[in-house]
Formats: structure tokens, sequence, C-alpha cells
């Protein structure tokens, strides 16, 4: 999926493989390091991640390592951190005990492999943005899955402005008016009259909840950033797009209908009844999950996804990315704005 | 044209390159796709624009063609975003339009689709 210009296929470039085994030795503490495999990985729509095997003599790493090395593609979407700010947050979660793969290092230094980077311990299990509700396994235990989604939701949620302060994030006011704007300058920049968008937008700003709660998102929790492995849930990934706002905007990102990947359904992600999964996180945060929010931030899920989905497109139509799947991503638009119509008929309202 | 992109040649353009660059075998599926919205676009595309204009020249009770599309979908997306479409008869009309509008355009970008 990697074809943008001079990014191709770098880390198998063996000096480039010196530099970084060196970076590795220095933010390791180790005497050595032997870099044994690189594997480019499936998924990571806007991020590059690669399996790295690693073999380190000396210091509190020694031995073998598998880790994953993740960098930014070519072009990306603008609301996506940086590297340090996507380790920083991830480590914050990581340190509460969130089920998500150790952040090891973080290198900012542009000589080493010519990007931004940070590598992480390699969790075990299997990342399927395609859907998990035929996997027999998962078929299986899906209720125990969704108890495990909501118990890990709400322990991310624990992280607020009050315990914790990110330097690249601000506390919003509204998250959701904040949204609104942000999203109707962008459509200002596209070439093009985005009327359905426009309706979900509206709907947004007229229906916004009156008061938030704000607490850290994972802001993409979704089943392709989800590792499985026996039916049992072993990571959650990519927090590139992490930020403060209402609890309920994950809630509904998880459930709405653009993200059950062809199983609708199983409205908790394809894969489970929301029962178990509102009970989880209702238990784990002592929090009410109010499904009259759900409604509004799955609404909202979808009108951000038109977005993303407009930026992706523009990867390669203004960045140059010759990458078809980001490409593709702008003819879904047309679904997203099916589902916003159908969740907004005129006059609907909260209730 | 409609809003939706790539359009049907600038897919067309990012396919060729693709599978000028070798990596076909990676991408065969994708390709499969694109390659049908393309086609699906350079066959619909226009009547689906024209059929949106048509709609808007209705509901502005602006009978002037499609030199005037331009200007009336702007005008559109901005009477909604201002509020002027939230009540009454217009809020139906202009929910009605976003769906036949956008219901068209699924045609194109993906007739399967059924949602819920």
């Amino acid at each position: 999926m990697i074809f943008g210009p001079g990014t191709d296929a770098t880390l198998d470039d063996p000096l480039l493989r010196k530099r970084l085994a060196n970076f590795i030795v220095s933010a390791a503490s180790a005497n050595g390091c032997v870099i044994n495999g690189v594997t480019r990985l499936a998924g990571g729509a806007i991020q590059e991640n690669y399996a790295l095997d690693l073999e380190i003599s000396g210091g509190p790493f020694d031995g073998h390592l598998s880790t994953v090395l993740r960098t930014s593609a070519p072009t990306g979407v603008a609301d996506s951190h940086d590297r340090m700010s996507e380790f920083t947050i991830t480590r914050a979660a990581f340190d509460i005990g969130v089920l998500t793969p150790r952040p090891l290092w973080c290198c900012e230094d542009r000589s080493v492999i010519g990007k931004p980077f940070s590598i992480m311990l390699r969790a075990p299990g299997e990342a399927r943005g395609d859907g998990l509700g035929y996997d027999a396994a998962i078929a299986s235990s899906s209720a125990t899955i969704a108890e495990q989604l909501g118990f890990q939701l709400a322990k991310i949620h624990t992280i607020t402005p009050e315990t914790h302060r990110f330097d690249c994030l601000t506390p919003p006011a509204s998250p959701a008016l904040i949204s609104i704007a942000h999203y109707r300058a962008q459509l200002e920049q596209n070439d093009g009259d985005f009327a359905a968008i426009e309706w979900g937008l509206r709907w947004l700003e007229r229906n916004s909840p009156a008061h938030t709660e704000l607490v850290l998102l994972h802001r993409d929790y979704r089943i392709g950033n989800f590792l499985f492995d026996k039916g049992q849930l072993t990571a959650i990934l990519d927090w590139e797009f992490a930020d403060w706002g209402d609890p309920h905007e994950d809630i509904g990102w998880l459930c709405a209908q653009c993200w059950r990947v062809g199983n609708t359904q199983r409205e908790v992600g394809g894969i489970a009844d929301r029962a178990p999964f509102y009970k989880a996180y209702q238990d784990r945060s002592g929090r009410e999950v109010d499904p009259s929010q759900v409604f509004y931030w799955e609404v909202y899920a979808h009108v951000r996804w038109a977005m993303i989905a407009l930026q992706q497109a523009d990867r390669y139509l203004v960045g140059g990315e010759l990458n078809l799947d980001a490409a593709l991503s702008g003819h879904r638009l047309a679904e997203l704005e099916t589902e916003i119509l159908r969740m907004t008929p005129p006059e609907s309202a909260l209730i | 044209m409609t809003i939706d992109k790539p359009n049907g040649q600038q897919l067309k353009r990012l396919t060729n390159a693709i599978i000028k660059s070798g990596f076909v075998e990676n991408f065969k599926e994708l390709i499969k796709v694109a390659d049908s919205i393309s086609e699906r676009s350079s066959l619909k595309s226009h009547d689906v624009d024209a059929a949106y204009i048509e709609y808007l020249s209705l509901f502005y009770e602006q009978m002037e063609g499609m030199s005037a599309g331009d200007a009336l979908k702007e005008r559109f997306a901005n009477d909604i975003r201002s509020g002027s479409m939230d009540q009454g008869k217009k809020a139906t009309s202009t929910y009605d339009i976003l769906k036949a509008h956008t219901r068209a355009r699924l045609q194109i970008s993906n007739p399967t689709y059924k949602g819920d």
C-alpha cells in the first residue's frame, strides 16, 4: 500500500537499518542491536507499520524483542497526530493499564530513517479491518469481547484534563460545536457543495449537547484498530486521533453503522450487541450511557468519516500519493450521506 | 460532474499508474472496484448532476438551466447551513432532494450498498 514519493520500502536500505540499530542501542541503553527481520504490516490507513525483530545485547531489553515500528505515510489527514504526540498519549494509556502495546521509544530525528517514528512491543493477535463477524472464535465469544471493549474504553476515559496534561491537546469548551466549525471550514476549502454533509452538520448543531464531560477519547475505537487472538481482545492500536471530548463520542464511533463492516445487526462494531458493552462500560466507569447521546455521536461519526474520506481522496488528488485504497475512500461519501439522512429526517431531534 | 472524487477519469489515471508500477497483483480487487466506478461515472455522472440541478431549479423556481447549476448548488448548501431549511415544507423538500441525489450518486459509487 506504499507508493508515495521517496518512501517505498526504505527500511530495506542496509545503511538505514544500521542507523536504526544505532538509535535502538542508544534508546535501549544496550551494547548492541541486530535487526533480523522487517515486514510491512497490513492495515494502517494513514500510518505505516513494520514488524521489526530485534536481537538486543545488554541493558534492560537484553535478548529477542518483537516490536513494531510506526511511521507516517507520505501523505496524511489533517487531524492525525505526529508520532511524538501519539507516543506520549499511548504511553499515558499504557501506564494506567489500558490494553495497548507497550510504547518503547520515539525518534524525531529525521536523519535516522528519513522521518519520525516510534517503536512499540508487538502484541499478539490479528487486526481485521474487514470485519470479524464471520470469525467462529469471535462469534462464540462476542459477549465477552463486548465486555472487554466496554471495560477498556471505560479505563481510557478515566484519563481527564484533571489527571493528565498533553501539550498537543487543548480541552475544548464544546467538542461538538468546535468540530462542526472545523468541518465547515474544511468544506469551504473543498471544491464542491456538500449539501448532505451540510444537512448533517446543521442537525448536529441544532442538537449539540448542552453539557459535556471531558475525557481522553481514542477517537478511532473500532474493529480495525483492535487485535484479537483466540476470541479475546489483545490490544487497542492507533492513537493518532486521540483527543479530549465527550465520552459518548467513542461509544458512538464504535457503534455507528458505518463501522459494522457488513454485519449491521451486531451494533457494536459488527461483532456484538450493545447490552454487554454498555453494561461493562457503565460498571467500570460509573458513568451512565445515554442512548440519545450515543445516537447523536453516531450521526457525528458518519459526518466525521465523510470528512476523513474527503481528505483520504485528496491524498491522491492533492498529495499525489498513488494509494488506491485511500482514493476509493472518496467514493464512500454517498453511503455515509445515506446513513446521515436516514438518521436525521426533517425536524427530527433528540428526545 | 458529481461531488464524488476522484472522478472517473482521475480514477482511471490512478489505476493506470498502479498497473504501470507493477504492483497489480496486490491490488487486483481494488483496481476492479475502481474500474467499475470509473465506468459507471462516465456513463451516469452527467445525468445525475443534471437531475440534481433540475431539482434545485424547481425548488428555487429558477429555470435557468445548467449554466446556473453551480450557483444553485452553492445556494442550496448555504441555505442548509444557515438554518433556512430547518422547518416545514422547505425541510421536507430539501430532505427529499438530498435523498434522491444521494441515491443517484450511490448508483455510481456503490450500487450494491444496502445499509440496514
